[in-house]
Parts: C-alpha cells; sequence; structure tokens
C-alpha cells in the first residue's frame, strides 16, 4: 500500500475527498433539492470534491439524467445561500448528475443500482467508493438498509460504502433498537452515519473550542462555580407544512431527544484525549448514561408538556395547534416541552439543567446559559424603600447557537457617578460578524465529514439509545395522562406557567433569552 | 506641518473613537458597534499609491481578521514629514444588526524620521496579540535604516513578484527567515490552488505508488526568466519526487509571469494541471479531464489565506529554503 499524500499542506488546503458516488434515496424530496444538492454544489463551488465524484439520483419518479440535471440546477439556483451561481461550473458539475428511478421496496430495483453505480464509476473514475443518503421516511431506513444488503452494495471489497440516515432515529425506544438491528444486519457500525444537523452548525463546534482552546473556564467549569444552565430552542413559528410528521412526534422527540441532549452532551462532556472521532463521541455518549433518569412518579415534578392556543401576536390572529390545517382537534401533542435533567458525575452533581423548547415562542431563538454562582458575601447593597438591594448580579455566560451566533459573558460594573451601585453588563463576542467571512452549511460540514469518514459530528447507536432511555420515561408518563391540559399556553409566549413553576421550585426563574 | 506622533494621543483618539461611534450608533439602534481584534497589521509603503491602495485592501481584510491596523506611509523625497491620524472603519454585516468596526492609524513619515515612528508604533501596537508587517514596497525590506521597523513585528508579509530580481529576492528573504522573521510571500500563496490540484492526483494510490519512478516534471511559464513562484514551485516538487528532472520552460513574452502548466510523466502515466481561459485549472490525469474554478487570485485573498495561517508554516520554509538553487536555472 502506498504511504499518505507527500503533497498535502493541511493548513492550507481542506481535507481532501477520496473520489467517491452520492447516491441520494429520496432524490426528488425536498431535502434533495433544498439542502443535499446545493450543499454539495457549494462544495463543488469550494473546490472540495474530488474530480472523481458523482450523484446518483433515486426515486421512484421516473427521470432522465437530463431532467435531473435541469431539475437539480433550478434547485441549486432557488436554494444555494450566500453564493453565487456559475454557469459554467454547473454544467462541470452536472456532467456529475445521473437518476435511477426505482423503488425501496423492489429487490429488482438495488439490482439495479448495482448496476448503473458500476457503469457511474467507470464513467466518473469513483474508485467504487459510495456514500448512500436516505432521504426517505424513516420507515424506510430498514428496508433500503436490507435491499442494499441483498444485492451486495454494503460491502466494501471495491472501496468504502457509507449510509447516513436522518433523525429521528426511532420514534421510541423499543423502534430505536429494531431500527438499529435491522441497519447492523448489512451495515457495519462504523459504516453508519447519524445526522444530528445541530452538530454540523458551526457554532455547535464552537462550543468545543471555546472550552477545551480556553484552558481559563476549565476550573469554573462544574458544580462549585455553576448554578445551573439552561438550554432554550425557541422557534417563533407554528408546525407548518410538518404537521403530518410532528403531531406523532411533538417538542420532547422532535428536539429534546436528539439535538438538545447533543448539545447539552457537548456543553458537559469531559475533554477527549484527542480530537478524533471514537474519543469525541465516546465522551459525549460516557455524558449521556450520565443523566439521571427520572422515576414515573418523578416525571411531572420535573417535565413540562405543552401545547399552543390561540392567540394574537402584534395584531395578528394566529391559531392553536388543534386548529392548524390537517391537525387533529383532539391532538395531544406537545408543541412545548421542558425539563430538568441532572448529570451524575463528580464534575455535575446536583447542578440542575433546564430544556426548553417549543413551537410558536416570542422569537427564534437557540442559545445556552451557563449562571454562575454568586457571590458568597456581597459588598454592594443599596437601600431601597428601607430593604437592602443587592446590586452584584450572578454571572451569565451565554453560547447563542442561533441566529446571532457568539458568546456574551454578563458581569457586573459600577453605575457611573457617586455611590457604589453595580449594574449588570454584557460583553460580547457575535461570531458571524467578528469574522465576516461566510460559514458552511450545516450539510456542507456533515456531508462532507461523510465523505471523508469522519464521524465525529455524527450519533452513535450508543448515544441514541442512551438519549431514548433519558426520553422514554417522560413519555410514557405523558402518555398515560387521563386528563387533556391542552392548550396551555397562548402562541407567542414562553410557554405554560407550570414551565416556570418547574424552576421556580429550585428557586430560579427562565431568563428572557 | 505637524512633527512629532504621540503614542498616548493617538490611543486617546482611538479611546474617543470608539466612544463616537457608540454614541452615534445607538442614536440609531440600540445594538451598538463591536470592537474587535485579533492582531496588529502593520502596512508599510513608500509610495503613495501604494498606500491607497493598501488601505483598502486592509479595510477589506479585517472584515476577516479583525484588528488594528497601522498605515505607514514613507516619503522617500521631500520635506521631513511625521503626522498621524486616526480613524474607524465600519460596516454592517449581512443579516446583522451590529456594526463591526475596525481601527485605523495613518502615519505620514518621510524616511529620514523612521526612528520617530519606530518608537511611536512601539506604543500602538495593540498588548499580547500578534503583529504582523505586510510591506507593499518590498525593497523597504532591503534598506538598512528599515531593519528597526523590522523588530516590531514577528510575521513579515511581501509579495515578491513585485521584485524585479528573482535571486536577490529569495535571498533576502531567506536571509530573514534564517534570523527568526516568520516570513510569508504571497507569490507562494498564488501556487495554493496549483498545488492542490497536483495534491489531488496523488490521491490515486496508483499514483502514489508512482512516486519514486516519476522521472520527468515540466513547469512551463510565462515569463523569459523564472520568477519566484516558479522556484517554489520547482522546490516543493523537487522535494517530493527525489527521481525527477524539473525542466522548465519559458514563455514568449515577457509578460504575466508566472506558472503555466506542470506536467508530471513516469513512463506512460501522465498528469498535468494547466491554466486555462475563462479563470480555469485543467487537470488531466491518464487522459481523464477535469477543470477547477480558480479562486480570485487578488492581493487581498493572498493576505487573507496568509493571515489565516497562525503559527509556523513548515512546507513554505522548505519551499524557500530550497527555492534559490533554481533561480538561476536554464530554461528550455
Amino acid at each position: 500500500m502506498p504511504g499518505d499524500n507527500p503533497f498535502l499542506d493541511p493548513q492550507r488546503f481542506e481535507r481532501r475527498i477520496e473520489p467517491c458516488v452520492v447516491v441520494i434515496f429520496g432524490a426528488s424530496g425536498d431535502l434533495a433539492k433544498r439542502k443535499l444538492v446545493p450543499a454539495l454544489y457549494r462544495l463543488a463551488y469550494e473546490r472540495r470534491l474530488p474530480p472523481g465524484f458523482a450523484i446518483l439520483g433515486v426515486s421512484r419518479t421516473p427521470l432522465s439524467d437530463d431532467d435531473f440535471r435541469a431539475k437539480m440546477k433550478e434547485s441549486v439556483q432557488k436554494y444555494l445561500e450566500n453564493s453565487p451561481f456559475d454557469e459554467s461550473l454547473w454544467n462541470e458539475f452536472a456532467r456529475g448528475l445521473f437518476y435511477e428511478a426505482g423503488d425501496i421496496g423492489n429487490t429488482a430495483s438495488f439490482v439495479e443500482l448495482g448496476k448503473r453505480l458500476d457503469a457511474v464509476a467507470a464513467e466518473r473514475n469513483t474508485s467504487g467508493n459510495v456514500l448512500f443518503y436516505l432521504s426517505t421516511q424513516p420507515s424506510q431506513y430498514g428496508p433500503a438498509a436490507a435491499g442494499l444488503g441483498k444485492a451486495g452494495l454494503a460491502k466494501q471489497d471495491k472501496g468504502w460504502r457509507r449510509l447516513i440516515i436522518e433523525k429521528p432515529f426511532g420514534h421510541d425506544q423499543q423502534s430505536a433498537r429494531e431500527l438499529e438491528v435491522s441497519l447492523h444486519e448489512f451495515f457495519a457500525e462504523n459504516q453508519l452515519y447519524r445526522i444530528d444537523h445541530y452538530l454540523g452548525k458551526e457554532t455547535v463546534q464552537n462550543i468545543l473550542a471555546f472550552r477545551f482552546g480556553n484552558p481559563i473556564f476549565e476550573p469554573l467549569w462544574n458544580r462549585n462555580y455553576i448554578n445551573h444552565v439552561q438550554i432554550t430552542a425557541a422557534e417563533s413559528i407554528g408546525v407548518e407544512d410538518r404537521i403530518q410528521y410532528y403531531q406523532d412526534a411533538g417538542a420532547l422527540r422532535d428536539m429534546i431527544q436528539n439535538h438538545l441532549l447533543q448539545v447539552m452532551a457537548t456543553v458537559t462532556m469531559e475533554p477527549s484525549a484527542v480530537f478524533e472521532a471514537t474519543a469525541v463521541r465516546d465522551e459525549r455518549a460516557k455524558l449521556l448514561r450520565s443523566i439521571r433518569i427520572w422515576k414515573p412518579e418523578e416525571v411531572m415534578e420535573n417535565t413540562v408538556a405543552g401545547q399552543y392556543g390561540p392567540a394574537s401576536i402584534a395584531g395578528q390572529n394566529v391559531v392553536g395547534f388543534r386548529q392548524e390545517p390537517k391537525a387533529d382537534p383532539k391532538a395531544k401533542t406537545d408543541t412545548f416541552a421542558a425539563a430538568t435533567f441532572f448529570v451524575e458525575n463528580w464534575r455535575w452533581a446536583d447542578v440542575p439543567f433546564y430544556i426548553r423548547t417549543g413551537k410558536r415562542m416570542p422569537k427564534r431563538v437557540t442559545d445556552i446559559a451557563i449562571r454562575f454562582n454568586s457571590v458568597p458575601h456581597s459588598l454592594f447593597k443599596t437601600m431601597s424603600d428601607g430593604e437592602q438591594i443587592e446590586t452584584a448580579r450572578p454571572n451569565v455566560l451565554v453560547l447563542r447557537i442561533q441566529p446571532e451566533e457568539g458568546i456574551s459573558l454578563r458581569f457586573s460594573s459600577k453605575q457611573p457617578g457617586a455611590g457604589m451601585t453595580l449594574r449588570p453588563v454584557s460583553m460580547d463576542f457575535n461570531y458571524g460578524s467578528s469574522f465576516g467571512v461566510r460559514t458552511p452549511a450545516a450539510y456542507e460540514t456533515l456531508l462532507l465529514d461523510a465523505m471523508l469518514g469522519d464521524a465525529t459530528l455524527y450519533t452513535r447507536q450508543d448515544m441514541v439509545e442512551a438519549s431514548w432511555s433519558v426520553v422514554q420515561p417522560i413519555l410514557d408518563t405523558w402518555a398515560a395522562r387521563a386528563d387533556d391540559p391542552f392548550p396551555n399556553y397562548d402562541a407567542g409566549t414562553w410557554g405554560p406557567k407550570a414551565s416556570d413553576e418547574m424552576l421556580a421550585r429550585r428557586g430560579h426563574t427562565w431568563r428572557v433569552p | 506641518m505637524a512633527t512629532a506622533v504621540q503614542p498616548e494621543k493617538i490611543l486617546k483618539e482611538l479611546a474617543n473613537l470608539w466612544v463616537d461611534l457608540a454614541k452615534e450608533d445607538s442614536a440609531k439602534s440600540a445594538n451598538g458597534v463591536i470592537r474587535a481584534c485579533s492582531m496588529t497589521l502593520l502596512i508599510a509603503s513608500a509610495s503613495e499609491e501604494d498606500a491607497e491602495s493598501a488601505a483598502e485592501t486592509a479595510a477589506e481584510l479585517l472584515r476577516a481578521h479583525p484588528g488594528r491596523a497601522i498605515s505607514l506611509r514613507f516619503q522617500t523625497s521631500g520635506e521631513s514629514v511625521l503626522e498621524s491620524r486616526v480613524f474607524a472603519r465600519c460596516w454592517m454585516p449581512y443579516g446583522q444588526r451590529q456594526q463591526l468596526c475596525s481601527e485605523q492609524i495613518e502615519i505620514s513619515a518621510s524616511m529620514d524620521r523612521l526612528a520617530d515612528v519606530y518608537a511611536a508604533v512601539l506604543g500602538i501596537t495593540v498588548p499580547d496579540l500578534p503583529v504582523v508587517l505586510w510591506t507593499t514596497t518590498p525593497s523597504l525590506l532591503f534598506r538598512p535604516e528599515f531593519a528597526e521597523m523590522l523588530m516590531l513585528a514577528r510575521t513579515v508579509i511581501i509579495d515578491t513578484a513585485k521584485l524585479p530580481d528573482t535571486c536577490l529576492a529569495l535571498t533576502r528573504v531567506n536571509e530573514l527567515f534564517q534570523q527568526g522573521w516568520r516570513m510569508k510571500d504571497l507569490n507562494w500563496s498564488r501556487l495554493t490552488v496549483w498545488r492542490e490540484a497536483i495534491a489531488h492526483v496523488f490521491e490515486h494510490d496508483s499514483w502514489r505508488e508512482l512516486i519514486p519512478l516519476i522521472d520527468a516534471v515540466t513547469i512551463s511559464h510565462r515569463g523569459t526568466t523564472l520568477s519566484t513562484d516558479v522556484c517554489y514551485m520547482a522546490a516543493w516538487l523537487g522535494a517530493r519526487l527525489p527521481a525527477a528532472k524539473i525542466i522548465f520552460i519559458n514563455g514568449a513574452e515577457n509578460v504575466d509571469e508566472g506558472v503555466q502548466s506542470v506536467s508530471i510523466a513516469a513512463g506512460v502515466r501522465h498528469a498535468s494541471v494547466s491554466s486555462s481561459e475563462s479563470g480555469r485549472l485543467a487537470i488531466d490525469v491518464d487522459g481523464k479531464q477535469h477543470q477547477v474554478l480558480m479562486p480570485p487570485q487578488t492581493e487581498q485573498a493572498l493576505l487573507h489565506e496568509e493571515l489565516s495561517i497562525a503559527g509556523r508554516d513548515p512546507i513554505f520554509e522548505q519551499a524557500l529554503t530550497g527555492a534559490a538553487k533554481y533561480s538561476g536555472a536554464p530554461n528550455v
């Protein structure tokens, strides 16, 4: 075997991708059109793709290669973000676009797919490496993996074979395990790439840089200095066209079971010895396994389910969830979920982690607020109405994920003028504007990583199972309640009162992001 | 005409500038301005035209590399001058609500006031952050009286394409490197897209297996003499292809110096990378052709690349030390 490539210059060249074909199942679907193909085109624009590269779209709709190219061109022009469309580059890129009509439920389709892959590999010199992307209904994951496996397309004798799947990874703990069994029948764990696009966000990755590249924070990053942590992922919009999926899934499954527990793990994990996929994922998995699992009788005190009702927002009437088009008028869907978690290890014992997520909240924001302890003895008090008021406020470090990615630190400063009154001020680092350069979209990062065989930002089966272990008792308890508390918050608010009460029980309040 | 530049006065003016900016901005919105700083960028120019263009480039550059830019405008003739002014360049990043501002200080001086400039700059570099010197007039580095100014920076960026004598340029840059400066040359950055394309060829196992057998590399260039980028390319390839003879083919005219194509041969196997019209690189590997878009090679883009490398650059250092032996090589 030849050694490493001596011509590489890692400080200047981006990581190189081996020649490969990306096979997209569900190629005529929304994800392929809006995200996947624009992200791959953008990678071509950045000169990140190898000369031996092709995309093979697979879907039921009969299309010629040229039809597929025309459709994808339209999509790229429409959905390409922060980038110009270059006609001649597109022509070059489009030469590597192919289409094969096929049905996941039909074994013969996979045999045909195998033949087409051989032809594309010969034409484009892709060395037998294939990345399969299942941009399909989750119910198709098992049959697709089986189809690929039975047709011999999962075997790595001619080159690497990798399979990407999108969340949800199961509907509950049981179905997650069933999915695992069906995927593992033909694919080894190191061939599987479970996308959690939150982990592909530049600012989520920046949490690792912030924590492990700046030693001044490490001594403070524990129960001795941190009072509690609040993670908020709020959407101002409703369910829009995701009603069918969302009505069954709800906020806890849709956001907390995957994205937000992963974010929490990123904030709280121990540093890994090296920045490599296995090491980083081991630490994340270890943290997820350390989250206290609520007993059924503890669930209602430590979690809150909510559903938005109709309201008027800025003079505009907004319907409640049950009045949304195609929604079940008696749906028990949680459009808001909040939970208190504890991490049972030495670093985090007794530190509450409050997580909340919801639809139709006052604004779209995702952030992590780390509230430090108050000063042990205050010097700075002021008299008001015969009462001594503490003017020093606890420090809060906020890691903002969206929309304005950055980091801010609240600290106390003397109010200018006579006397010694303190007021909080914020020191702000804005990631996007401090480095006025384009940051790659999450799908660009994640597709690139999968083609490179770097699974650092992908979820692993043990992490999926650990997350379900945390969430399943909550889902079961919520499902078993006899009453119907919904709707219990008005659209355009920060959620039900019970959510505030959950924090109040530990003497805390939600901050307003 | 002012004849003194006081660091304290400049720093006070800067502080006032930020207060004014914040007031102005808060009158318009409640979001304020962001002050970001990652380095001091010293820009030394010996012509007014260069200085103007460098200031524009720096303003763009500071978006990705926020910092304090100190523009040093040296006047090589005329009366004794030393004066300064401070200003900020602000912009509203796309889709953001906060202005991002970077501060710039401009010092104009005649060459006889170099010692005063050095003293002033010493007092106004940003503490605890790297100081980078970029000279748009590379010949300044060769002047003995400029030696003290060099002491201000650890990293020096030049563009040897602006120097007429390749041999002298490589010798001088090598000397500074040997003396401990972290040298960066924009004429090396121009090769990145070429080197990346060549590296791509060797991503194939079959081409990596060929490395000991590659016996000929031909570099075609536009100029009638070898420019520094051609020498760098030869040194870089030579260090990786031990059995290869490097042949240079010169262009017909002495215009647009630089690499035009690189061909690598091992028996019947052949790969080439060549610049084509419409700003692309054409890559041919064993008869299979492919094109990539050439990124913009503006001064700003090249500087951005160099500033993105915070530490040492051993690959450039190796090419730099190896390039000198090619500077007098014959053309075919």
